[in-house]
């Protein structure tokens, strides 16, 4: 199965003690980018403090170039290192293609809004600490993965952030995960995918019924148009019919009796 | 809009840092972007574990991971400076 290993510019994004949830989700732009860090314990994160009067919420954003996929895949798996906490509850979502960052060049902060309420995933309920989890994309990103040179996703939380709920009092949700920064490939994100077989000429027998009809007429070379060795008069058709060839060949589709000849000789 | 970049190296691991700190209108802050200059210039050239009380808290609750709290005295501040929004 092919490997795609994300680019380096993945960014975790955060927004800190808001007043209010829908400030702290809605944030036009993050308030704080580490594109260089190798991980982050706290990548995803949606939390409120005990009064309700301070919430959090964090992103992890990350590019994949899929320029070289030219069938849809059967099949895609992200995956994903853990790194410390694992109790939030995630999803993988649709970045916008308006959004700066890409496979080549790093995500900024204002990318932060340009989350789509497109899901690539299911919720993703449990997962595995210190660890690869594997998360598969439904039919949604394989159709991006093809149409799309640049495949943009961000994990978010999914009961809060994605579902746009606000965290009870003294909730903390978070999920961490190791970056394309960290050095060497063996905690990278990156997607696994089944190739998608090209499809084949396909033949539509009712297409083909339309082309001949129940008679046909095949045209016949103009003399003159052959070099003086095959020109014959009067004209001929572009092959052997066994005996001497008329202006035009009628046909039928209905079944007659052909006498094969030989080719004439003088 | 104002943007600050701060560079931290992780001496142990000899990893780097760049983290981008943005004072947006939108953004609850506690204090103002020409505060946050102010506070975290002296950092500069020091761990973060050397910085004042204030600017740790700052550090640990704005900019650093939660998993790098314990690390504050590993992390040098190399630079802060504002860049273009």
């Amino acid at each position: 199965m092919p490997d795609i290993y994300a680019y380096t510019g993945d960014a975790f994004m955060r927004v800190d003690d808001e007043a209010t949830w829908s400030a702290a989700r809605n944030a036009a732009s993050a308030e704080t980018v580490n594109d260089t860090t190798a991980r982050a314990g706290a990548a995803i994160k949606a939390s409120a403090n005990s009064g309700g009067t301070a919430y959090d919420c964090y992103r992890f954003f990350i590019a994949f170039d899929t320029s070289g996929i030219t069938v849809k895949p059967e099949s895609a798996t992200l995956k994903l290192h853990s790194y410390l906490y694992v109790n939030a509850e995630i999803v993988v979502v649709k970045v916008n293609a308006g959004a700066t960052g890409d496979s080549s060049t790093n995500y900024i902060a204002s990318d932060f809004s340009e989350v789509s309420s497109t899901a690539y995933s299911a919720e993703v309920t449990s997962l595995t600490g210190g660890a690869y989890n594997e998360i598969t994309l439904n039919d949604d990103a394989l159709n991006d993965m093809l149409s799309l040179d640049e495949f943009k996703i961000a994990i978010i939380d999914h009961d809060f952030d994605f579902n746009n709920t606000t965290p009870p009092n003294n909730t903390t949700r978070r999920s961490g995960f190791y970056a394309a920064s960290n050095a060497g490939t063996s905690e990278d994100p990156y997607i696994s995918y089944v190739a998608g077989t090209p499809a084949g000429l396909t033949y539509s027998q009712s297409e083909a019924a339309d082309l001949i009809g129940d008679d046909y007429t095949i045209n016949s070379f103009k003399s003159g148009s052959l070099s003086n060795q095959y020109d014959r008069d009067p004209e001929q058709v572009p092959f052997s019919l066994g005996v001497r060839g008329p202006r035009h060949l009628r046909g039928r589709t209905t079944s007659y009796t052909v006498t094969l000849g030989g080719k004439e000789k003088k | 809009m104002r943007q600050f970049r701060i560079t931290i190296l992780w001496q142990t691991s000899g990893h780097t840092d760049v983290i981008t700190h943005v004072f947006h209108p939108d953004h609850t802050k506690p204090i103002t972007a020409d505060e946050f200059l102010a506070l975290m210039t002296p950092c500069v050239s020091q761990t973060i574990s050397s910085c004042s009380s204030d600017a740790q808290n700052y550090f640990t609750s704005y900019l650093i991971d939660e998993s790098q709290i314990s690390e504050i005295s590993d992390g040098l501040v190399q630079s802060v400076e504002e860049i273009n929004a």
